[in-house]
């Protein structure tokens, strides 16, 4: 078996005085799909934000695809990676985010196509071709000349979606795609995510409170409570018979819900 | 003594002089806010730097031109300089002056505009892998520019009405040339209120036209296809 793609060593991080981790170890495999559940204010969306290289890290260091993700060798020590460091180890990773993030006056193409036209330099005409692609994959194709304004929250959404994959990051970090969604749409963006995993294989690594979602796709589920792993395992045991007291609280509270 | 009345024939006479020299006043003005403009956006760029150091001091520049009088720059510029080898003319010395102390003022317009764009557009540009002169042009500037429109336009007609200081140092615009003709015909009524009209006129059609520009600027920002 080849090595993780991406691996969390004593991962330190703090706000201010508020410790979100202390000693966080996590390892993902190439092409597994693994959700993140568990309370708000956990650290979910760090751990995603952190390997975006939105969060700097306090301590420990992580490895993506071989590399470590915030260091860089410098005449033979691990130092601080510097932006051209950084800027590299990034082509690795895509996001989409819970508020979708599009350049609202950007064209929906246009919020495709730029940046595989400034970072990759791919010409425009190649970039549109891609990107009229990826919006039939998302199901959008009629709306490349639309503004983002002028979608439903589930079209900006799966907007985003088509940004992210433009890039054709190997790992897809999707932080809590359909929690600013109406409930009605929150089901056309997951269906995106869905047919993706069907046609093409990923390293994908998801936030969500989707509980149905995240135990039908998932390889591998963790809950996450107070900056670590509580318990984690094939999405089957822990949603029908988690060991934690934790995990079982946290899943009762939300069938409850729902 | 027929001074107080107002003389039609006398009017007709100056006002070419009074109009060419008009041409000198909108040209410095119009020089002065593209260097201003150029400045204002170096100065919140460099205001919002990595390095602590460079912010500081771009503080304390910007502090000093803005708390120190238009008047002593513009001599400062035009009679010291030439002593370190630095000598300009008039209009270019005019220009700078200009441009530096507006740009002053304008790069806190330009700072506030930079920071009213939300943190999620620079992380996607981030998560895009965008460099920072990419974020910048295409992403924060474009939708920053609506909200800077009012301000900017303001400065620059408060500029427009400052050149009559650059009279001081010999520019032969709008004021200089009707105190002249003021000086030559012993009347000053008619050319100093042509000036005023002028100056009245030029503001009013500057703040209508920025008016304009801002309502029809998308909301969303620069529209990029």
């Amino acid at each position: 078996m080849s090595a993780p793609i991406i691996e969390f060593h004593n991962v330190k991080k703090c706000f201010g005085d508020t410790v979100i981790f202390s000693d966080f170890n996590f390892k993902v495999e190439e092409n597994e799909i693994v959700s993140i559940i568990g309370p708000s204010g956990s650290g979910k969306s760090t751990l995603l934000r952190i390997l975006m290289t939105l969060e700097g890290i306090d301590g420990g260091y992580i490895n993506v695809a071989g590399e470590s993700l915030w260091h860089m060798l410098w005449q033979g020590q691990y130092v601080p990676a510097n932006s051209k460091h950084l800027h590299k180890m990034r082509n690795h990773l895509g996001m989409v985010f819970q508020h979708f993030n599009l350049f609202p006056h950007m064209t929906v193409k246009r919020n495709i196509t730029e940046a595989p036209m400034r970072v990759k330099g791919v010409s425009r005409q190649e970039a549109e071709a891609f990107a009229e692609k990826l919006l039939a994959l998302v199901g959008l194709a009629d709306k490349a000349d639309s503004y983002p304004n002028d979608l439903s929250g589930g079209q900006k959404q799966r907007v985003g979606i088509a940004r992210a994959l433009a890039m054709k990051p190997s790992i897809l970090l999707l932080d809590e795609i359909t929690s600013a969604l109406d409930p009605e749409l929150v089901d056309e963006v997951l269906d995106v995510i869905r047919n993706l995993v069907k046609e093409e294989s990923f390293t994908m690594l998801l936030v969500t409170h989707e509980m149905y979602f995240a135990r039908e796709i998932s390889d591998r589920v963790c809950f996450f409570d107070q900056g670590a792993i509580v318990e984690e395992g094939d999405p089957e045991v822990i949603f029908t018979q988690p060991k934690e007291e934790r995990t079982k609280a946290f899943l009762n509270a939300y069938i409850g819900q729902s | 003594m027929s001074g107080f009345q107002w003389d039609w024939a006398f009017t007709w006479d100056v006002l070419p002089m009074i109009l060419s020299a008009a041409k000198v006043t909108l040209l410095a003005t119009l020089l002065g806010s593209i260097f201003a403009i150029a400045m204002g956006l170096v100065f919140a760029l460099l205001r919002r730097s990595k390095s602590r150091t460079l912010r500081t001091s771009i503080y304390w520049v910007v502090e000093f031109i803005r708390s120190t009088p238009l008047l002593v720059q513009i001599f400062f510029l035009y009679y010291v300089m030439p002593e370190f080898g630095v000598g300009m003319s008039p209009l270019a010395t005019g220009v700078f002056a200009l441009g530096l102390h507006y740009g002053a003022y304008l790069s806190e317009v330009f700072r506030s505009g930079i920071d009213s764009i939300e943190k999620g557009q620079w992380e996607a540009a981030r998560a895009l892998n965008l460099s920072l002169v990419d974020t910048y042009r295409d992403i924060v500037l474009p939708q920053a520019i609506r909200p800077m429109i009012p301000a900017t336009g303001n400065y620059i007609i408060a500029m427009f009405k400052e050149t009559p200081q650059l009279s001081a140092i010999t520019l032969l615009e709008m004021l200089q040339i009707a105190k002249i003709i003021g000086s030559e015909n012993f009347r000053y009524l008619e050319p100093f209120t042509l000036v005023g009209i002028m100056y009245l006129l030029f503001s009013v059609i500057a703040a209508y036209g920025i008016y304009q520009i801002e309502k029809r600027f998308p909301k969303e920002g620069f529209s990029l296809k």
